[in-house]
């Protein structure tokens, strides 16, 4: 089966619909930028809730403690339960342990 | 001019000789923009929300380690705190996890004094009242799983065994669900004796430092002054939400690996090899007059056409997918086992990179993949390529 059209009128048709996908994304960017100034709006009165709950975690992880909690999670958080336990929540495959180790204590002499 | 535009027509015809060819590579090629396109401006979108919600976070939390494990700290570590100079103010935080059976959801109790009004759902125009004893406010997803509105009372199984179900006073808004979905906000009280943890110690230690200088400074004398405690910066949580959002996009990427090299496999098949008919095409077009310059830019705008018009519909994909989906198709894999997830919204607001990304991935390799054997066959003596 072949396309039955002729050349220009082929040509007007191609490039009108790649006109109107493009002018599709834009418009779709510019409802992109809308929206994100509406989210930025609203994070403006949840940051004061989060400042007055003194909240340091987003909900988005509530199956296993050190996923509702990453910033607060131990290194051994997942295998917490016992030195063996595998860690078998599904969202402990996308929320990783700590990037750094824990902190170490200053040694006495450090310049304060 | 004319002459560009007479082999653009004559590549338009080419592709209308295959619809079908066409359409798939088309297709495909929109179906991999679409899931590139999606997970990068998804990925941006969480990124950006976690570091707006959470610069209201507290500076720095003290928590307190015991064989390796956070445990209850002492809230009269907090007068020793506090006279370390760059601190304003401390906030022993009384919080905890529990375990709601009939649901299985793990709700987050959180013990607080006084909430922003702002961020709850009036009911029957009334603002809610401000928390008393043996009330709570609730998150909208514990709000849906339990069926429960102002009034309704949530019970839960304190940590001495007893019944406890305070009446909910209040539920936080949809917009709001990132930060407060699970989460069951009682007075300190309250939250203590459901936790069990005792009124001389707290779940940890939020510390106000105004001057962002000089948190690192405190952490070091707080951490001198406790060898068992654990310091977190804000600077910290909102790098651990770096992380978890790039450790997730490069799974997902990873992921998505297997379907760019099966449809690199399907681009190089479809352009590389010029059939017999291509081929016969090129050797006539040759021997009517065209030179190989015309023929390859006949074959450039055959594949740009078609890698474009694939990368907008793959791109439009992607927005429609986060603006009017949300995201669905993610959301999904975030989910996991937990019972309840909150409904948020994510704006794709797609930057420099994501677009060369999604350039390079479309447009690139199809075009290259075209040229390569359309040069070979142009440069060949026509009477050869058409007997094969």
């Amino acid at each position: 089966m072949a396309l039955r059209l002729g050349g220009s009128m082929l040509r007007v048709a191609v490039l009108g619909l790649l006109a109107l996908q493009a002018l599709a994304v834009g418009a779709l960017w510019a409802w992109g930028e809308v929206v994100d100034r509406r989210l930025a709006a609203a994070a403006a009165t949840q940051r004061v809730l989060a400042g007055e709950l003194q909240l340091t975690d987003l909900a988005l992880f509530s199956e296993a403690s050190y996923c509702r909690h990453p910033t607060g999670a131990d290194l051994f958080a997942a295998h917490a339960d016992h030195p063996a336990a595998l860690e078998h929540f599904p969202a402990g495959s996308v929320v990783p342990p700590p990037r750094s180790p824990l902190p170490l204590p200053a040694a006495p002499g450090d310049a304060p | 001019m004319r002459r560009h535009l007479r082999i653009l027509d004559s590549a338009l015809a080419g592709l209308a000789r295959n619809p079908a060819r066409t359409l798939a590579v088309t297709v495909v090629y929109a179906l991999l923009v679409f899931l590139v396109a999606s997970l990068l401006m998804c990925v941006q979108g969480l990124r950006r929300e976690a570091r707006r919600l959470l610069s209201g976070a507290p500076e720095l939390v003290v928590q307190r380690l015991a064989a390796g494990r956070h445990e209850p700290i002492p809230v009269a570590w907090t007068t020793r705190i506090e006279a370390i100079r760059g601190v304003r103010s401390t906030t022993p935080r009384v919080w905890g996890y529990s375990f709601d059976p009939p649901t299985g959801i793990t709700l987050t109790l959180w013990g607080a004094g006084s909430v922003p009004s702002g961020l709850l759902e009036p009911a029957d125009g009334t603002p809610p009242t401000p928390q008393e004893g043996g009330t709570c406010l609730v998150g909208r997803g514990v709000a849906e799983a339990r069926f429960l509105g102002v009034g309704d009372r949530l019970p839960l199984r304190a940590a001495d065994g007893g019944l406890f179900a305070p009446r909910v006073m209040g539920v936080f808004t949809a917009d709001s669900s990132l930060l407060t979905n699970d989460l069951v906000v009682l007075p300190t009280v309250d939250a203590r004796r459901v936790l069990g943890v005792e009124e001389s110690l707290a779940t940890d230690i939020a510390v106000h430092i105004p001057r962002e200088q000089e948190v690192d400074t405190v952490a070091r004398k707080v951490q001198e002054l406790w060898p068992d405690a654990r310091t977190i910066s804000r600077r910290q949580m909102l790098q651990t939400y770096d992380a978890v959002f790039d450790w997730r996009s490069g799974i997902w990427g990873a992921l998505l690996l297997s379907s760019v090299l099966a449809f690199s496999i399907l681009v190089w098949d479809k352009a590389s090899g010029l059939s017999a008919d291509e081929q016969r095409a090129v050797g006539v077009l040759k021997a009517v007059g065209w030179t190989a310059r015309d023929v390859l830019e006949l074959r450039a705008w055959e594949s740009g056409l078609v890698s474009v018009a694939a990368a907008l519909a793959g791109f439009l994909g992607a927005q429609v997918h986060l603006l009017l989906f949300h995201g669905a198709l993610f959301a999904r894999v975030l989910e996991g086992w937990s019972a309840t997830f909150p409904t948020f919204v994510v704006a794709p607001r797609p930057d420099g990179p994501t677009l060369l990304l999604c350039l390079a991935l479309a447009v690139v390799p199809y075009v290259v993949a075209g040229l390569v054997p359309a040069w070979r066959a142009a440069v060949t003596d026509p009477d050869s390529v058409i007997r094969g």
